[in-house]
């Protein structure tokens, strides 16, 4: 039963991919952007779940409640709200600026921009490589996730190889992303974003039901372990949840959230996704929390496999469980989807684009030459994830804290007129450097803060980021008024 | 725009205080079934889409105004 569920979702997800593309094949494609960004006329709502989709990943279901089940509802204080507050004022205040400057001036990735802001090719270059080296490994645990999600879900008596669930999501993925694009992708992410959502709610119900009620079970665990009902339980914890509200900076350092940003229909197109956000971190963190927490009272401490996998399989029957797995699927492929086009379109457009006989390709060469990217770094994906190493995993976790170093580079580019090339160049290194040697101090361990002290890398990363331009920026020569004329207008 | 934009950064300031202090919230007593603090976090949910709305008052202005005369429609 649970396989039947995942694969009709499957089923329905190519579906709805190719009836978008099929849909859209009459519509006008203006200027040739539809591939890449959907001829720039995604809507509000689908602009809300697919931003929503694309951040939420597998973590969000079964890491976030396993770190729930370890630390408490303390992980709501420390991911959800920060997310809650953080995350939508950058779609307003990073956002929507850089969707009128991409408009304008046809920009579809970070690069593009960065490099006509500057006048820079080299800059356009260090973003482009940064920006792979975090997203590559940050793609592949979502693969492996998936993979092995699928084959701690299913039944033992039907139960698949992890490689065999990675490659079936590739597969998919690979399907309608390289068929539609970003048109395809944004509605499939609609639809999956409206899956998981709707699962988080249905395990919540029924979990706590099953454990005689929300409250009764939150009473129980509270004369159990109280601890673990606690925000802060010493002032390292309080310096965590504090400086954690630097690490949501690098959602809009993401270079699919960029795309994402450039297919919106118009500047009103992201009142909605600012407004409702905080809604849909509530609606779906809240229960992944609550029921990680809750898993202290049923799974004991050395049980093998996803807390909330492990809740499932003791108050729900198997239909559950099918529709838990294909609210993972969900999570992993909707981030997946964008990335992979994220991927293709750098890769067209600010590699392939630097050599003369690409660039003076036609549009349509370019999305066929975008498509045959998409599908090439999903095999690459999925073959590393057949024989990645824990290094690799370990740099995929940190990998978020790694585009952080985008963001004070970012602000500068978008609101400070006297911000150099030199001054950003700066900004993108030593923030690099920094995170390098953060990753390699830490031996790549998830949740490690900066001397113990509660110190997220993140806020480090950022500041020093800041500064970095700052000083470079004040040092160089001012830049050329006209270019700055063509930004500030 | 200016005073708009001084209010929203003290809108914005507000939150991340109120942030910082609910996190010292203690977990009693419970509310609607849910530990005090955990309330009180998904309180700042609630103030965080509060302080958005008035942030795309401040930023989003094409919102509320219609364009001026000959100016470039913005789609």
């Amino acid at each position: 039963m649970t396989l039947a569920v995942v694969v009709l979702y499957l089923v329905a997800v190519v579906g709805i991919g190719v009836a978008a593309r099929l849909g859209a094949g009459g519509a006008p494609d203006r200027a040739g952007e539809g591939y890449f960004l959907a001829g720039r006329s995604i809507g509000p709502f689908v602009l809300l779940m697919t931003l929503f989709g694309t951040n939420m990943t597998a973590f969000t279901i079964l890491g976030a409640s396993g770190e729930a089940y370890r630390q408490g509802v303390r992980v709501f204080a420390l991911m959800a709200t920060s997310s809650a507050i953080v995350i939508p004022m950058t779609f307003l205040v990073i956002g929507v600026p850089l969707w009128r400057l991409g408009k304008r001036h046809g920009f579809a990735t970070q690069a593009e921009f960065f490099e006509a802001r500057y006048g820079s090719p080299a800059l356009g270059v260090l973003v482009l490589g940064a920006s792979l080296l975090w997203l590559v490994p940050y793609v592949l645990i979502g693969v492996k996730g998936g993979g092995d999600a699928l084959a701690a879900i299913v039944d033992t008596d039907a139960a698949i190889p992890p490689w065999a669930g990675s490659l079936v999501m590739c597969l998919v993925v690979l399907l309608y992303v390289v068929l539609g694009g970003m048109r395809s992708t944004a509605i499939v992410n609609t639809f999956q974003t409206l899956v998981f959502i709707a699962v988080s709610g249905l395990a919540f119900l029924v979990i706590t039901g099953g454990m005689g009620g929300f409250g009764p079970a939150m009473a129980r665990l509270g004369e159990r372990s109280p601890e673990l009902l606690e925000l802060a339980r010493s002032p390292r914890d309080w310096i965590q949840i504090a400086t954690y509200l630097f690490v949501p900076l690098s959602t809009s350092c993401f270079p699919h959230i960029f795309s994402h940003w450039m297919s919106a229909r118009s500047a009103e197109a992201f009142r909605l996704p600012v407004l409702a956000y905080p809604a849909c971190i509530a609606a779906v963190w809240f229960p992944s929390v609550v029921l990680g927490a809750l898993g202290r009272l049923d799974v004991p401490l050395d049980a093998a496999g996803p807390v909330i996998i492990l809740l499932i399989r003791e108050h729900a029957g198997s239909l559950l469980a099918g529709a838990l797995a294909a609210g993972v699927f969900a999570a992993i492929m909707s981030s997946l989807d964008s990335q992979t086009l994220a991927v293709g379109t750098m890769l067209t457009k600010n590699a392939a684009a630097r050599v003369p006989r690409f660039a003076a390709w036609s549009r349509g060469r370019q999305a066929l030459l975008g498509r045959i990217f998409v599908a090439g770094f999903l095999v690459l994906v999925f073959v590393l994830s057949l024989v990645s190493t824990q290094t690799i995993f370990s740099l995929g976790i940190w990998a978020l804290s790694g585009f952080s170093t985008f963001f004070p580079v970012l602000v500068g580019a978008l609101y400070w007129k006297r911000s150099t090339g030199a001054g950003a160049a700066a900004g993108i290194l030593s923030g690099l450097l920094l995170w390098t040697w953060f990753f390699v101090s830490s031996a790549g361990a998830p949740g490690w803060t900066i001397a113990e002290t509660g110190v997220e890398p993140a806020a480090a990363i950022v500041l020093v980021s800041a500064l970095a331009l700052v000083v470079v920026s004040r040092l160089t020569a001012p830049p050329d008024p006209n270019r700055l004329r063509t930004f500030f207008a | 725009m200016a005073t708009g934009r001084s209010r929203l950064a003290a809108a914005v300031a507000a939150l991340v205080g109120l942030r910082l202090l609910v996190a010292l919230a203690p977990s009693e007593p419970h509310l609607l079934g849910a530990p005090f603090g955990l309330v009180l976090e998904l309180l700042v949910v609630g103030a965080s889409t509060l302080s958005l709305w008035f942030a795309v008052r401040t930023l989003l202005p094409s919102a509320r105004h219609a364009p001026r005369p000959g100016a470039e429609p913005e789609r």
